[in-house]
């Protein structure tokens, strides 16, 4: 199967998966708690099966890899949007949290490649 | 050391969501999904692997929380959930990094996704099981 059956496929799972945590995140409250699945691993999850299916366990432990300068990153990006949400709103404040997501992985890049 | 607030689940809410809204959050976790395996194709897995754990999905719904019921507070609480989310993502892969090539890599991603949850659960409950900032949603 081609590179962009792979990559339409990660679309279609990652989406689906993200929907539903989506879906578990509204049912929930209080509002702090179904924040735990905002930063669900559905991209994660539905990312790596596609890998593991295309490229083996290899290729999935590498990704893992990468993912924890990713999550770390998101650790910041997340503790970053709290207090900037408040001050300049939803839509801004994501936007110069996410400049601090990109500072913080690409660190951590250069410190693990 | 007080009971922390109660943690419902509330099925009915579900009739209150925007298909709109749904519809977005797909599409980000589509697109992400997409461009990590795109980054990953092209420069390597483990450059993809960071892009797991972009926070797009996150950024929607914050959005989403802000647009739909205009209070930042609500988005702000939200924000602060998601890092405890977040720190359970890091535990996440490192089962994952540590056990994919020793045991079958969809047990190592189950027992990620299990690490990921109660290392959350455990930290919400240190956070606010102190009952501070009752109250709040």
């Amino acid at each position: 199967m081609s590179e962009a059956w792979s990559i339409a496929l990660r679309g279609l799972c990652g989406g689906l998966l993200v929907t539903v945590f989506a879906l578990i995140g509204e049912m929930v409250s209080p509002k702090r708690f179904a924040g735990i699945f905002a930063a669900g691993p559905a991209v994660a999850l539905a990312g790596m099966s596609v890998t593991l299916v295309f490229m083996g366990s290899r290729h999935v432990a590498q990704s893992a890899l990468g993912m924890i300068v990713g999550a770390v990153a998101l650790v910041a990006y997340c503790a970053t949007a709290a207090p900037l949400e408040e001050r300049l709103g939803a839509i801004a404040g994501s936007v110069v949290a996410m400049a601090v997501w990109a500072a913080v992985a690409a660190i951590g890049w250069l410190l693990i490649r | 050391m007080s009971p922390p607030d109660k943690i419902q689940i509330e099925p009915a809410k579900l009739r209150q969501i925007a298909p709109a809204a749904m519809a977005l959050r797909f599409a980000f976790g589509a697109v992400v999904s997409m461009v990590s395996g795109w980054v990953g194709g092209r420069w390597g897995p483990l450059e993809g692997g960071i892009f797991l754990a972009f926070p797009a999905v996150l950024a929607a719904t914050l959005t989403l929380i802000e647009t739909e019921e205009r209070n930042r507070i609500l988005a702000a609480q939200d924000a602060r959930g998601a890092v405890l989310g977040a720190i359970g993502m890091i535990a996440y892969a490192l089962c994952v990094w540590t056990l994919a090539t020793r045991i079958p890599a969809v047990a190592a991603m189950a027992a990620g996704t299990a690490a990921r949850a109660i290392v959350a659960i455990v930290l919400y409950r240190l956070t606010w099981g102190s009952g501070r900032d009752r109250g709040t949603p």
